[in-house]
């Protein structure tokens, strides 16, 4: 899990299918000496990971992306400027396994939207 | 063609946020990797690669490309950053020990942005795949 590691949550509201969770990046994390060197950049692909904790966290079950339909990156986030990030992630449950979710990652603008469909894993 | 240790030189990405291994093949319109899943990858959680993993994979294999061809005409190699991704479908998880053959082909290229197809296999079985536009920032 990257929770804990790459980042904190420091407040979540969850009522009606959506979520709102406040996300404090930490900027120290080993994985920004590598992406990128002296240039620190949130990699999109760890967004996807943290839609999936925080979805597995939340509804205390496990996940696995089936599709994303489509992920737009629209601002880069480099924690060294701004560490916090916010999350809105509304989900609905299509039947048994499935769950359908649309998501967004904002600062002072949106930087990253999702939609795709999870599903959920056996434990 | 690269082994691990001078795939550095094709990507701008680096430890531990490396998500290829090998340069298998590169044209002008497709490229290949390989990539051993291992303990030790900040994307392996629970044994698997992740989701973000595998998108990460896709993405660096196209990076991998880019930097090749970079390398040829002796230009620097160039951060990218992934656009956006359509219909990105994953049909399981890799374990630890896997060995990935990602591929990517390039669809088209519209000013900083190419736009490509990509898809990753374990011996042959589709893993996972998606389309991706990469911008590459100068």
């Amino acid at each position: 899990m990257f929770k804990d590691s790459l980042y904190k949550i420091t407040s979540q509201d969850h009522h009606d299918g959506v979520i709102d969770a406040v996300l404090e990046i930490n900027k120290e994390d080993k994985i920004f000496t590598g992406h990128f060197p002296g240039h620190p950049v949130l990699p999109g692909a760890s967004m996807l990971q943290i839609i999936k904790e925080v979805l597995e966290d939340t509804l205390k079950a496990s996940f696995r992306l089936k599709k994303a339909d489509q992920i737009k990156f629209l601002a880069i986030s480099d924690p060294s400027v701004n560490n916090l990030l916010k999350l809105k992630l509304a989900y609905s449950i299509t039947d048994d396994i499935n769950l359908d979710v649309i998501a967004n990652f904002s600062q002072s603008d949106i930087c990253c939207k999702f939609k795709g469909s999870f599903v959920r894993l056996k434990s | 063609m690269k082994q691990a240790e001078n795939i550095l030189s094709l990507i701008p990405q680096r430890p531990p946020f490396v998500m290829v291994d090998e340069l298998l093949f590169c044209d002008e319109s497709s490229t290949k990797t390989s990539f051993r899943i291992i303990q030790d990858n900040v994307l392996v959680f629970n044994g698997k690669l992740s989701e973000a993993g595998l998108m990460e994979n896709i993405a660096q294999t196209a990076a991998a490309g880019t930097g090749y061809k970079a390398n040829l005409d002796n230009i620097p190699v160039t951060v990218g950053y992934i656009g956006s991704v359509k219909n990105f479908e994953v049909f399981e998880l890799p374990k630890i020990g896997d060995e990935l053959v990602t591929e990517i082909k390039i669809e088209n290229r519209v000013f900083d942005m190419t736009i490509i197809s990509g898809t990753v296999k374990r011996n042959d079985e589709l893993i996972a795949q998606c389309e991706m536009n990469i911008f590459i920032s100068k």
